[in-house]
């Protein structure tokens, strides 16, 4: 299940602004159980931008070499769009049966 | 920064570098390149993302994952598993490059045979002592191998490692104590503790006329022969199924792609 949301949890994050990607990756890690190979983010990151989800550009660093930032495009902001519908009307769906089946939402 | 700071980086750089072979070449420069980054990243002074202290490099190589893990999500058509893979449903690689590579195959073989090939040399040069020694060279070769290799999971090595160490050695050995000892007393006289062994020992004629006359003072021990029959066989079958196993387990995925949700990232 989190394997599926992933990608749009990596838009979401983008969401707000445009992110480098070790900013991407500390942020997911955060998230317990997201990840269990950290390294495996940046495949995704490129699958994205293959894609067409993502935009990405070289931004100087003042601490080193230059950074890639990766920024929602477009296609990726109606993507996530999409999911955020789909995935709130699962949400409230399940949670409604493990109320009506005697388990407290949470 | 330590210079065995370094050391670790360098090889793990090069265990993805080798994993990544099977990519297509800007897909690999940019997976590395990118990969190099955050490391660099993570050792940089200042860097407290991960808590108070800052990281070790062991624990930035192991929060990044197995290369192999790495290159298997970018091979994947869709998104391979980033998160704890399911319980190995191991459907199979299919892909043009996966699977056992020139490395695998030494370690395969090494496994199985370098014990018995390296033995037979040794005696050769050197008698028994030198075939002994040689033996167990043979067979760490390949534990090497396996050990290096990128392309299985540590319970697949785990595997190849515990059945049998020695590979086809093991039978080897088996199989002649079993034939030096044929005809002898432990083979021809009834085993005294199993009962409803026949102690005269007089078998009906004409089945086995040679091992008869192998055993003069009685007839063939059919028990003992069975027994190790069957000892033989499964000294043999561990390694060969070890062997196909490996040979067929090379780069294989963990976990199919999820169809739950809108898929973003698929084929």
């Amino acid at each position: 299940m989190r394997r599926g949301v992933l990608p749009y949890c990596v838009l979401a994050m983008l969401a707000e602004k445009e992110r480098y990607g070790f900013e991407l990756v500390q942020a997911l890690s955060g998230i317990d159980g997201m990840v269990t190979g950290e390294g495996t983010i940046y495949p995704l990151l490129a699958r994205l931008r293959r894609q067409g989800q993502v935009e990405t550009s070289w931004q100087e660093s003042t601490s080193g070499p230059p950074r890639r930032y990766y920024r929602l495009a477009p296609a990726g902001r109606e993507a996530l769009a999409d999911f955020t519908r789909s995935w709130r009307k699962l949400r409230d769906s399940v949670d409604d049966l493990l109320t009506s089946s005697g388990e407290a939402p949470f | 920064m330590t210079s065995n700071d370094d050391e670790l980086v360098a090889r793990y750089l090069e265990r993805l570098n080798a994993a990544a072979s099977m990519l297509p070449p800007d897909s690999r420069t940019e997976l590395i390149d990118e990969i190099t980054a955050h490391i660099a990243e993570a050792r940089a002074p200042g860097r407290t993302t991960f808590g108070a202290a800052p990281p070790s490099v062991r624990e930035i190589l192991d929060r990044l994952g197995d290369p192999a893990d790495i290159v298997r999500a970018a091979a994947e058509p869709g998104f391979a598993d980033p998160t704890a893979a399911a319980p190995g449903s191991g459907y199979p690689a299919g892909r043009p490059g996966q699977g056992a590579g020139t490395l695998e195959i030494f370690a395969v073989v090494f496994l199985l045979l370098g014990g018995v090939l390296l033995a037979i040399i040794g005696w050769f040069i050197g008698g028994i002592q030198l075939a002994g020694a040689a033996a167990i060279i043979g067979w760490l070769i390949g534990v090497v191998l396996l050990c290096v290799s990128p392309m299985w999971r540590p319970a697949d090595k785990l595997l190849g490692v515990l059945i049998w160490p020695g590979g086809l050695l093991a039978p080897a050995i088996v199989l002649l104590l079993e034939l030096t000892v044929a005809g002898q007393p432990t083979v021809c006289r009834s085993a005294p503790v199993v009962s409803g062994v026949s102690t005269t020992g007089q078998q009906s004629g004409g089945v086995t006329p040679h091992l008869a006359a192998a055993c003069p003072t009685g007839g063939p021990n059919w028990l003992a022969i069975a027994v190790a029959l069957a000892v033989l066989a499964v000294a043999v079958a561990g390694p060969v199924f070890t062997s196909i196993w490996l040979l067929s387990h090379a780069g294989r995925d963990t976990a199919a792609p999820s169809p739950e949700l809108p898929t973003l990232v698929s084929a």
